[in-house]
């Protein structure tokens, strides 16, 4: 089957108002972001030439300063330096989201439709943070661990969630294989204590409001105690 | 329309392969397009246009099964291409 990926990008030129570049402002170093649809980003970059900026392109990614929904951890941005704020440019707060689960730092979103910006910090994802860290000590405790495996290609990544096993031999985990992830059809397996999530990372997080059990993601449960120490 | 949606370059590959049936995924923000899109194509080309009605979160989430449909062409709105990596 061939295939076939459209950017479908933003077809204006997208510029900064004086509200943004006043917010921005107060930092010096910026590390600039954006969709694959924004980042037509010349103005901007012009826009902000007394400003340090910080340009990366993450693993995942096929062009400089694109971000995905994925790129959670701090190491997959590939910042070659810290900066003292992130500017990410497009609409929607799922990408933003992204920068403030990587990061301590404030994140200014800038909406070029809407043609206005916000200024998130970490304390807006303090409830997912704060179930998120229980589900990590409830990792730990829980005895016997479900791992959901996507058969999805992209999101697929039961070989490495062996590695678990190999790291905590005292547990007995329980392999689940679906299409999409469902909280109803988990559910039904009440003998698993904790669930370890292989497929999107966002699932772990944002989505934790709409259910119950505890589920982390596999990288923070390879590394479990010093994911802990660090929320 | 805010977004340039390419079809001249989707019309062009589907006519160059003589794809015969095609499926267009669009992420939310994208899906009120729908009917524009599988009308242009149809105009302009023999192929028949199918819709996936569920998720495009990324170029991470493509449908599965799409062979028992004999679909030749996948098209994904909305996101580029994605490096695979193991873990996150």
């Amino acid at each position: 089957m061939d295939t076939i990926f459209i950017d479908a990008k933003y077809n204006k030129e997208i510029k900064l108002d004086e509200s943004a570049l006043k917010t921005l402002n107060k930092y010096k170093k910026i590390a600039l972001f954006s969709s694959i649809q924004f980042i037509k980003l010349d103005t901007v970059i012009n826009q902000l030439k007394s400003h340090k900026l910080i340009s990366s392109k993450p693993d995942r990614t096929n062009a400089q300063y694109q971000l995905l929904g994925c790129d959670i951890f701090h190491e997959n941005l590939k910042l070659p330096e810290e900066p003292d704020a992130f500017l990410y440019i497009g609409d929607g707060l799922f990408h933003p989201r992204a920068l403030l689960l990587a990061s301590n730092k404030p994140v200014i979103q800038f909406d070029p439709i809407a043609n206005n910006h916000k200024v998130l910090a970490r304390k807006d994802i303090k409830d997912i943070l704060n179930r998120y860290k229980s589900s990590l000590m409830k990792f730990l405790s829980s005895r016997y661990i479900g791992i959901f495996i996507t058969v999805k290609p992209g999101q697929q990544q039961f070989l490495f969630s062996k590695k678990l096993e190999k790291k905590y031999k005292d547990k007995d985990f329980y392999y689940f294989v679906g299409n999409n992830f469902d909280p109803s059809s988990i559910e039904n397996y009440s003998f698993i204590q904790s669930w370890v999530n292989t497929a999107c990372p966002r699932i772990s997080l944002d989505d934790s409001v709409n259910y119950s059990f505890p589920m982390v993601n596999i990288n923070d449960a390879l590394e479990a105690e010093e994911v802990l120490k660090k929320l | 329309m805010e977004y340039d949606l390419e079809l001249d370059k989707l019309i062009q590959r589907i006519k160059e392969k003589n794809h015969k049936r095609i499926i267009i995924q669009l992420p939310d923000g994208l899906k009120r397009q729908t009917q524009n899109i599988v009308n242009e194509i149809k105009e302009k080309t023999n192929a028949e246009v199918l819709v996936w009605m569920n998720s495009c979160y990324g170029a991470c989430d493509i449908p599965l099964g799409l062979s028992q449909l004999n679909i030749d062409l996948f098209a994904q709105f909305g996101h580029n291409r994605f490096i695979r990596k193991e873990g996150w």
